[in-house]
């Protein structure tokens, strides 16, 4: 069709859209979803004005407005197709859809904004009773700054990933956020702000009629010259109950700061995260402190610091002092050794509010292991995430591991990913997933060094098992036998297991055959990763041939690094073309 | 129904657009090249740390709906890469016989065993490195990353 060239918003009767896109036809499309991952496949509407958008989702919105339709996530291809440049009229996709944004605000559901970050003019739109701007992955153009000014003032949530903003940008967001009366919370994280814009932020946020909840700073270059402004933000926004101050270098003596401001008793923040902040064991002493006057505190995040086995021990003690609920507490990659574990325990002994652990990357060993689970295993525990990937746990650990496994029923998510297990400490998980009463959901044991010699245990355990929904068993070479084995059992009826992970698997075609008839037979099944695998196009050939069917209920085949011909590429493509509730993800 | 003369110059035109659609280059290799420059291809480093990676690996779109859970940058012009295609052919992990190999200076990305999309965390390893690259078309151009 011909380029004409229109003003913006101006008017194009000779194109309605078409009558798929009405009302009836969404509801079509909405009809044998479930309600709680809805697509509606727009492509090929043909926009060729922000207007008839409008209209398309004034027609649409009512339904999801009353309906039980939490959110609207479109898959960005689809969009890409609609919003590519040459289509729109003012060739300006972000103009278009920020009028679009700013067009709804009196509508009683509004709409949500989410650009997919780096290809131009692929968006996400998300119908969600919160307004929003959220962008990823941009350089924000001076015009394209000035038509998001608005929505900045406007939007409750504003999250601004990775948007080339500077010191200067943050001169106009100051008077933006100062005049915003809904922010709730504000992400902008990736963005080279420096103290000096930082502080610009923060004084924006000081404003009596500030009501931010959700504060994210992560990797903003903010160094220990910068905190000086936290302890005056921090008693001035009493609303604020989540900061995140990741990847940034503050230091020990930006921490000491920090928590001056956290101490301050006007500050009500309830949960922290300080990943790879340069903190020592120095830092502890003032963690500690705060954890101790902070009678709220939920969740405190400081992995990847050298805190070091005295720094973990001053924090535990803290922890062990303070009444506060905490729930989630992650020291993945700080040092915390096996000695350490008896603190953890004597920490979290009262902690009956804990829920997430995660002590990744710790050499804690069998030994610290042992003693951490006689720790957790208390009666009144409601511990649901446990992670322990990479630290140092053998078969011998697995003993303790597999008589906590059965008796915490409220262990949800054990992560061992990275230790050397063995196919004997595979077969001892396997005997406690098979026992009564094991309530796990989910299993991770990525490069535990099983081999196929634990697969037909495993099989039994996806044939019978009916709690675990997730089983990562990426990277081990269990190899096209192994691959087979475990098809047998996910090709009983009643399986359970949605999400299963087979990257660097050592696959090939051959063991891509299997999984391609497994498929055809099971029906649990949503997701299935074979990244990193040697299959070849009659392997992915095979895949394809399963997926096709209406009756495969897979929804996400993820293959990275796999390496197949143009033709086979393509085919891919348009299978996912034709079939709009399955996702390739290479 | 009468017949209808085609005007000449719509004739004309009309051709030009055919021939202009049939003198395309090879649209063969073009989407996994464009695939292999947005996964593999990074100018502005040398190197990269933990933060590069995880950056990175967000930017160009390897964090959506599931982490990438490995992955390679090279930070050497397009022309040296190239040249690997016209290096000697030997087998890749598939078995094809279309892979090369060259050493440039890369990152190499990592998940870590605590990532999780959408929290994708990565640990980078920078070095020169001999790596394996797939190369189709014709001239040849890099459409997979197999080492």
């Amino acid at each position: 069709m011909p380029q004409s060239a229109k003003r913006p918003g101006g008017r194009n009767s000779s194109n309605s859209p078409p009558r798929d896109f009405g009302r009836q036809g969404f509801q079509r499309q909405l009809g044998g979803q479930s309600p709680q991952s809805r697509a509606l496949d727009l492509r090929g509407l043909g926009l060729d004005s922000y207007e008839m958008l409008h209209k398309t989702f004034l027609n649409v919105s009512p339904e999801l407005a009353h309906g039980s339709f939490p959110s609207l996530i479109h898959r960005s291809r689809a969009l890409c197709t609609c919003f590519t440049p040459a289509k729109l009229i003012s060739k300006k996709p972000h103009h278009c859809l920020a009028h679009f944004a700013s067009a709804t605000t009196n509508y009683s559901r509004p709409f949500h904004l989410f650009q997919y970050g780096g290809k131009k003019g692929c968006f996400r739109l998300h119908l969600s009773s919160t307004m929003s701007l959220d962008i990823q992955c941009e350089q924000l153009s001076d015009t394209r700054w000035t038509e998001l000014l608005p929505l900045i003032q406007q939007c409750q949530v504003v999250r601004l990933d990775d948007c080339g903003l500077t010191e200067v940008r943050c001169q106009d967001m100051s008077s933006a956020l100062r005049a915003n009366p809904a922010l709730t919370e504000l992400d902008l994280r990736t963005n080279e702000l420096g103290d000096a814009g930082v502080r610009l932020v923060l004084q924006a946020l000081q404003g009596p009629t500030c009501t931010i909840q959700k504060l994210s700073l992560q990797n903003c270059c903010l160094t220990e010259a910068g905190c000086g402004v936290l302890p005056s933000m921090l008693r001035s926004v009493p609303s604020l109950r989540e900061l995140h101050l990741s990847d940034n270098p503050l230091g020990d003596a930006g921490l000491k700061l920090l928590c001056e401001g956290l101490l301050n008793p006007q500050c009500h923040l309830e949960k922290l995260q300080l990943e790879y902040c340069n903190l020592t064991a120095a830092s502890c002493e003032f963690l500690a402190s705060v954890l101790r006057a902070k009678p709220d505190f939920k969740e405190l995040i400081v992995s990847n610091n050298d805190l070091s086995e005295a720094g973990v021990r001053t924090l535990c003690q803290g922890l062990k002092d303070s009444a506060c609920p905490l729930e989630a507490l992650k020291l993945e990659n700080c040092g915390v050794t096996a000695a350490n574990c008896r603190d953890l325990c004597s920490a979290v002994a009262s902690k009956t509010s804990l829920q997430a652990l995660d002590l990744g990357s710790n050499r804690l060993g069998d030994a610290g292991l042992t003693e951490l689970c006689q720790g957790l295993l208390r009666p009144s525990f409601r511990l649901r995430t446990l992670w322990l990937w990479e630290c140092g746990i053998t078969a011998e650990g697995c003993h303790e591991l597999c008589r906590m496994l059965c008796s915490l029923e409220s262990l949800r998510e054990l992560s061992l990913a990275g230790n050397e297990l063995g196919d004997a400490g595979a077969q001892l998980l396997c005997e406690s997933l098979l026992a009564p009463g094991c309530r796990l959901e989910s299993l991770w044991v990525k490069t535990c060094s099983l081999t196929a010699a634990c697969c037909p245990l495993f099989s039994s355990v996806l044939a019978q098992n009916k709690c675990l929904l997730e089983l990562q068993m990426s990277s081990n070479p269990l190899g096209d036998v192994g691959v087979q084995t475990l098809c047998q059992g996910l090709g009983q009826p009643g399986t359970v297991l949605r999400v299963l992970w087979l990257g660097d698997c050592d696959v090939s075609d051959v063991g891509c055959s299997s999984l391609a008839s497994t498929l055809l037979a099971n029906h649990s099944l949503r997701e299935l990763d074979l990244s990193n695998n040697r299959m070849g196009d009659e392997g992915v050939r095979q895949l394809m041939g399963s997926l096709r069917q209406p009756g495969c209920a897979l929804e996400q085949l993820v293959l990275y690094d796999i390496y197949w011909s143009e033709e086979m590429d393509n085919q891919l493509r348009a299978l996912e073309e034709d079939k709009p509730s399955l996702r390739i993800i290479s | 129904m009468a017949l209808q003369r085609t005007h000449p110059l719509l004739l004309l035109l009309l051709l030009t657009l055919l021939g202009l659609g049939l003198i395309q280059p090879s649209y063969g290799q073009h989407a996994m090249y464009q695939r292999f420059l947005r996964q593999h291809v990074d100018l502005q480093v040398t190197s990269g740390d933990d933060r590069y990676c995880n950056v990175m690996m967000q930017r160009r779109r390897m964090t959506i709906r599931q982490c990438k859970p490995f992955n390679t940058f090279i930070h050497e012009d397009i022309g040296n890469i190239l040249n690997i295609c016209n290096t000697s052919n030997i087998p890749c992990k598939n078995g094809r016989m279309n892979c090369h190999e060259g050493v440039v200076q890369v990152t190499d990305c990592r998940e870590t065993g605590g990532s999780s999309v959408p929290n994708c965390r990565y640990r980078a390893k920078s070095s020169t490195r001999r790596i394996v690259i797939a190369c189709e078309g014709n001239p040849e151009v890099p459409v997979h990353m197999d080492k």
